[in-house]
């Protein structure tokens, strides 16, 4: 049992949160009303070095086939809570493969994976990849996705809607999930990055949104796209032994520690802000009569936040040491969502009428946080996930 | 590096305290509740896995496992029986406060033998009638150093049965200083000064077998070296560290507590039909017991990380005993009182376990420093930064040192 950073750990978490406090927090209200960070602004964090996290810094493909660090995971966690401390819709809008990351590198081919990542190699340039698994008609329930791909000679035939897929629009590339055959259900599964500009392939809507505004949530449309076989992922014969459906759902065991890492992020910042608040405008030298339940208001969002921590961090070196961690990595997910939910709206309660100027920060962290009990599987997902393990005889409900 | 890995020989230490738990304590908890007795040859079985030593240096004779260690211990002797646990022989809480507040001589000269003899220690803490920040029981100092100490102490844990008692009192010196101190004072049965006396309480909502009692000093004279005094901290300071230690201690049990019943839930929830299928295959019982699991994860966690920053002489660590203890308490009381919703009627009846445990649970939550106090604790460390010896001091207030 240890809890000590690493030196490597140490100067992440200080170098991550030294941008994030002077170059991310004083562009965070101006992002969140004009609904994007500057492009400037981007191509300068990438040129700085920084990227969505550790998973990606395994995607080069100068390292493909390299072995991850045995602390990726940990760092990676470590680092994304300073980011969202800063900004959590930035950390989202970082250009990279995002989401789409994983299932390439999880099951794409060498060849796949050199191809696509490629773009994210060129320095001066902003490039975006994107995960598009939600349909207006199959969100929690993803084994029920209907947009289908029929096979034509060399081509699989793609129609469909995805919706609320983030960076969806700007990406290179997405990873959409279609099937085959709805009646085969999960067996019927297949991941396909389809490129930018491919013929049938448009964006919809873009989503405005009660929080995250500065990322993008976009609505894709597929009319008779035409991808050619070479961007099945993993080519035709992995899905003879595994399916589609395991490849979108083996993404989330890395993933969802980190976006819970995020959650704690956001709360961090709210309860911080609200403790500062707290020691500003309240009389402490007097007897306040709600001087105490402030005062144990805030020694509970710390002590919840320091637990939710706790929880990502033991998922998280879990994922390292290879253990079978979706139990703990759902645990996280849901308890750090809960508890930075609270937390956001405690801050909220500590500052009164303060916290709610458009000015307070605050106000945009209880925004941004909800879709955390949403996203990367609701709160209800989480729990079905957990109680999975727990009960072998379960299969669904 | 942050590992959550515990290492062979603690695996060792953890695997022995859940088998003596298992099979010692948890089918002995009900008895014992009644009788409020112990089974014969336990006291035994206990001294000889060395457990009672675990955490003490070894300059008094202990094993010098440190939190981290007995931690893992306390919890599983808690997913056992939790009053059994707390009727374990060895010096306790008494041992802790000893470390805390007295100099090395003091705490060789009392803990060894004591350890050696496998005899108890009891804190006498809590006065029948609290006044805030001091102690209402008094020592008064006599011109040759002497003590006379006169007062009644409550929730004494098993009192009767130490060799040593810790009190905590109101010191007024011979040069007129008044003052908080902690005094040693001798209650075997041979060597009891005449004015202690104890007496039982009536029976509370638990820990029948580990009942309190209350001390009542009646010019109780004492040598100048029963005070306890350390050169290098103030007793205030020193009461932190004890409280902190001790809280980590009584969350862990919590954190047992709460597994035995989480656990004991969701065996019954797999087992149980109604309306023609496991209650389990509902989704109101199983993310009830996905929540139950994740709190006792939640739990241990703030508590291994307490344990962690005792034993590596962190800053934070009080502040750290604080988060753990609040959420231990809190925790444990949530999780015992779902596992009786998920048994239902047999919840509430005495053929199951879990309605003890439930009991447990909330007369657990007064012990050492009530959840309420933690988070105040905590509020306070961040906004002001420190505590304030005067004012946060751990004073009788607390409720009890039920170790
Ligand atoms: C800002 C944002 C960004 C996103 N980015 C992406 C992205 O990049 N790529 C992508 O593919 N998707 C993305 N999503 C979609 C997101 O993953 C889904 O919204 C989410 O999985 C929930 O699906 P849904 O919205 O269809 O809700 P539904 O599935 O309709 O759920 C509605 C409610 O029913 C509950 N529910 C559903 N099924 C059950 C059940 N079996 N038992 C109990 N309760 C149940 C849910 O918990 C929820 O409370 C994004 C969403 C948002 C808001």
């Amino acid at each position: 049992m240890d809890f000590t950073l690493t030196p490597g750990q140490e100067n992440i978490r200080q170098l991550t949160h030294w941008l994030a406090e002077n170059e991310i927090r004083p562009l965070s209200l101006a992002a969140d009303r004009q609904h994007h960070f500057p492009d400037a602004f981007l191509l300068k964090l990438k040129q700085m070095g920084v990227t969505q996290g550790a998973t990606e810094a395994e995607d080069r493909p100068a390292e493909v086939g390299v072995r991850r660090s045995k602390q990726a995971n940990r760092s990676a966690v470590i680092g994304a809570e300073e980011m969202a401390w800063g900004d959590a819709s930035l950390i989202l809008s970082l250009p990279g493969p995002g989401l789409g990351g994983p299932p390439i590198r999880l099951t794409g081919t060498k060849e796949q994976q050199e191809r696509f990542f490629a773009p994210f190699q060129r320095e001066e340039e902003l490039h975006w990849g994107a995960y598009g698994l939600t349909e207006p008609q199959a969100g929690s329930d993803v084994a029920g996705l209907q947009t289908t791909a029929k096979k034509d000679g060399h081509h699989y035939v793609l129609n469909g809607r995805k919706c609320y897929i983030t960076n969806g629009a700007r990406a290179d590339w997405v990873v959409i999930f279609a099937t085959v055959n709805p009646s085969l259900g999960r067996a019927g599964h297949r991941a396909f990055v389809v490129e930018k500009g491919t013929p049938g392939f448009s964006v919809g809507k873009l989503e405005k949104k009660m929080g995250l505004r500065a990322s993008e949530t976009a609505e894709l449309v597929l009319e008779d796209c035409r991808v050619h076989v070479d961007n099945l992922l993993g080519g035709e014969s992995i899905y003879e032994a595994t399916d589609g459906f395991k490849t979108a759902m083996k993404t989330f065991d890395n993933t969802r520690p980190l976006v819970a890492a995020m959650a704690v992020g956001i709360g961090r910042a709210a309860y911080e802000r609200a403790r500062d608040f707290a020691k500003e405008a309240y009389c402490l030298a007097r007897p306040l009569p709600r001087h105490a339940l402030i005062q144990a208001l805030l020694g509970k969002m710390e002590r919840r936040l320091e637990a939710a921590r706790l929880l990502v961090w033991r998922a998280a070196a879990m994922a390292d040491l290879g253990l079978p961690n979706t139990k703990e990595a759902s645990m996280s997910k849901a308890y750090a969502a809960e508890v930075a939910q609270q937390v956001t709206i405690d801050a909220l309660e500590v500052m009164g009428a303060a916290g709610n100027h458009q000015d307070a920060l605050v106000e945009k962290w209880f925004r941004d946080v909800k879709v955390y009990d949403i996203f990367e599987g609701t709160g209800q997902i989480q729990r079905i996930v957990i109680a999975k393990r727990l009960f072998e005889t379960i299969k669904s409900f | 590096m942050i590992t959550f890995e515990i290492s062979g020989e603690l695996e060792l230490f953890q695997g022995t305290a859940r088998e003596f738990a298992q099979t010692l304590l948890r089918p002995a908890g009900r008895a014992a509740e009644e009788s409020g007795a112990l089974p014969a040859g336990l006291r035994e079985a206990y001294l000889s896995l060395g457990f009672a030593g675990l955490a003490l240096p070894e300059g008094v004779g202990g094993l010098g496992q440190g939190l981290g260690a007995q931690v893992i211990v306390e919890e599983e002797l808690a997913a056992g029986d939790l009053p059994l646990t707390l009727a374990m022989p060895g010096p306790g809480a008494f041992g802790v406060l000893l470390l805390a507040l007295g100099n090395e001589a003091q705490a060789e000269r009392i803990l060894r033998p004591m350890l050696e003899r496998g005899g108890r220690g009891a804190v006498a803490w809590v006065d029948q009638k609290p006044r805030v920040g001091t102690f209402a029981a008094t020592a008064v100092e006599a011109p040759d150093g002497s003590l006379r100490l006169n007062g009644k102490k409550t929730e004494v844990r098993l009192g009767g049965q130490a060799e040593h008692l810790l009190v905590l009192v109101r010191l007024e010196s011979k040069d007129g200083a008044v003052r908080p101190a902690a005094l040693v004072v001798p209650s075997a049965a041979d060597t009891r000064p005449s004015g202690l006396r104890f007496s039982e309480a009536s029976p509370g909502l638990a820990f029948g077998a580990a009942k309190v009692v209350t001390a009542t000093f009646e010019d109780v004279v004492l040598p100048k070296e029963a005070q306890l005094s350390r050169a290098d901290r103030s007793l205030e300071v020193g009461l932190f560290d004890a409280v902190g230690r001790l809280s980590v201690i009584s969350a862990a049990r919590s954190v047992g507590l709460a597994r035995a019943a989480a656990e004991h839930a969701r065996a019954y929830a797999a087992d149980r039909q109604a309306f023609g299928k496991p209650i389990a295959h509902f989704q109101a019982i199983a993310f009830l017991i996905a929540d139950l699991m994740t709190r006792v994860e939640v739990m241990r966690g703030l508590v291994q990380r307490a344990a962690f920053a005792f034993d590596h002489q962190e800053p934070d660590a009080v502040r750290r005993a604080a988060y753990a203890i609040a959420e231990a308490h809190e925790g444990a009381m949530v999780v015992t009182n779902q596992a009786v919703q998920v048994l239902g009627g047999a919840g509430f009846v005495q053929d199951y376990p879990v309605e003890k445990w439930m009991r447990e649970a909330k007369a657990h939550m007064a012990s050492v420093m009530p959840h309420a106090v933690a988070d105040l604790l905590v509020g306070r460390l961040a906004l002001e930064g420190a505590l304030t010896l005067a004012e946060d001091a751990p004073m009788p207030e607390l409720q009890s040192i039920w170790l």
